[in-house]
């Protein structure tokens, strides 16, 4: 007679035998896991963006109310103090960090100079459905200069205070809070904080976008790779980064060229155009 | 190496450490490789969007299994009683393959008999080892709750024809 000991064991022993030879699409986890991960990080920011800012435009408006000032005037002084513009933030579906990777390639091919040609833009992450948003890496080449390289673009939504962040209902962090990572927006864009971290020698120059942002473009050479990296915060707290290399790989481990496809005058020219922005 | 550039590669390590066995679980309380592939996704994106905080808890593989689990349990309510048996495709296989194949099919039928929060104490309780106070703290039941339904559970898979070897003992 089965007991229900024995029972226990034996649904634990059938588990077992049945499912210990199946294995998993690991590379197709990880992927598919960063882009849906980095999209649902994405979002839950911009929500909290949508909360802050509004919560700071009633409050504003409350004050401005109550002293009497005119309604009309806060979204002018909210732009003057750099914070982002309401009425943009609240539509975060159409916010510019957004666009998707296949209509970046599309705006961004027009701008680039005779012969230069985007090579295999990822558009969407292995087995991914959905297409990135505001992430493009892709190869770059030009005839002119014999450069192969690589290109990165990436759109970054307006950054976050520390533990501001709640998760979305469904997973068991839902009281607990996402930490901003890495370098704050503000240093990214700092040269002498930026060199400050750099040990090879890198040079940057301060810039001044065409509204006024705080921007740099930075050089650097090691190992024979050779980077080129522009950085601009916007006044809505977004961040443009835009970058080339002469090494298509992944990581830049290893030049795949002597010379870049893209001079830095023109990866600024990228970063600063309007067309992102439509 | 950049923190960015850090974390993303201890994520690689975990998703690598960890994949086989999230999938192995999550195919037993969805009771197909399909749909226990998108939890799996599902969860691990979750996870990665939490990771800096995620790695600093006590543990990041109870973390995630239990995402794995809220995740099935909460598309329940969604899916609600609309769950239909779905034929897995079958790979051409040697006589050995074929055979485990068959077995698979065979309990994954027998569990998609169980009402989903069943099937679930049942994977929790026989596949992650859990007792019956974890399980019901996981699940939000009492911990009789967890024994009836275990109970219930086990006399079902017990009286399914293909899964004689519960009735009888045996370990073909």
């Amino acid at each position: 007679m089965t007991t229900p000991h024995d029972l226990e064991d034996q649904v634990r022993n059938r588990f077992e035998r049945t499912m210990s030879d199946t294995t998993a699409p690991v590379d197709a986890f990880r992927t598919g896991a960063v882009a849906r991960g980095r999209r649902l990080r994405r979002r839950r920011r911009t929500l909290i963006t949508v909360s802050a800012i509004t919560a700071i435009a009633v409050t504003g408006l409350g004050i401005q109310q109550a002293s009497g000032g005119s309604t009309a005037r806060e979204s002018t002084d909210y732009a003057g103090n750099g914070l982002p513009d309401v009425k943009q933030a609240a539509t975060p579906s159409v916010s510019w960090w957004d666009l998707p990777a296949s209509e970046m390639v599309a705006r961004l091919e027009p701008l680039l100079s005779t012969g230069v040609r985007i090579v295999d833009p990822l558009i969407r992450e292995p087995g991914a459905t959905e297409e990135n948003f505001g992430f493009l890496i892709s190869g770059i080449t030009s005839p002119t200069s014999g450069g192969t390289g690589g290109f990165n673009m990436i759109f970054y939504s307006p950054e976050q205070p520390d533990e501001a962040v709640r998760d979305d209902g469904n997973d068991p962090g839902d009281s607990m809070t996402i930490m901003a990572e890495g370098p704050r927006y503000e240093q990214q864009v700092d040269c002498t904080w930026l060199l400050s971290q750099n040990k090879t020698g890198a040079t940057c120059d301060q810039l001044t976008g065409p509204g006024g942002e705080r921007a740099i473009l930075m050089e650097d050479a090691y190992d024979g790779i050779e980077l080129i990296e522009f950085r601009m915060l916007r006044t809505d707290g977004s961040m443009m980064y835009v970058s080339t290399s002469n090494s298509s790989q992944d990581k830049w481990n290893e030049p795949t060229s002597y010379a870049l496809a893209l001079t830095p005058a023109q990866v600024r020219a990228i970063g600063e155009s309007d067309v992102w922005y439509d | 190496m950049s923190q960015r550039q850090k974390l993303d590669d201890e994520f690689a390590a975990f998703v690598a450490a960890q994949s086989h066995s999230l999938l192995r679980k999550a195919w037993l309380l969805t009771t197909s490789r399909h749909r226990a592939e998108d939890l799996v996704q599902s969860a691990l994106a979750k996870t990665y969007a939490a990771w800096s905080r995620v790695r600093r808890a006590d543990d990041p593989v109870a973390y995630t299994h239990a995402i794995v689990t809220k995740t099935f349990l909460s598309e329940r309510r969604r899916r609600s009683s609309s769950e239909l048996p779905v034929a897995e495709p079958i790979d051409t296989a040697t006589a050995d393959e074929a055979a485990d194949v068959t077995d698979r099919l065979l309990l994954m039928a027998a569990l998609r008999q169980l009402d989903r929060l069943d099937r679930a104490v049942v994977v929790l309780r026989y596949w992650d080892d859990r007792s019956v106070a974890d399980t019901a703290r996981q699940l939000d039941l009492t911990e009789a709750a967890v024994k009836n339904r275990s109970l219930r559970a086990l006399r079902t898979l017990q009286s399914d024809p293909h899964l004689s070897d519960l009735a009888t003992g045996s370990n073909p």
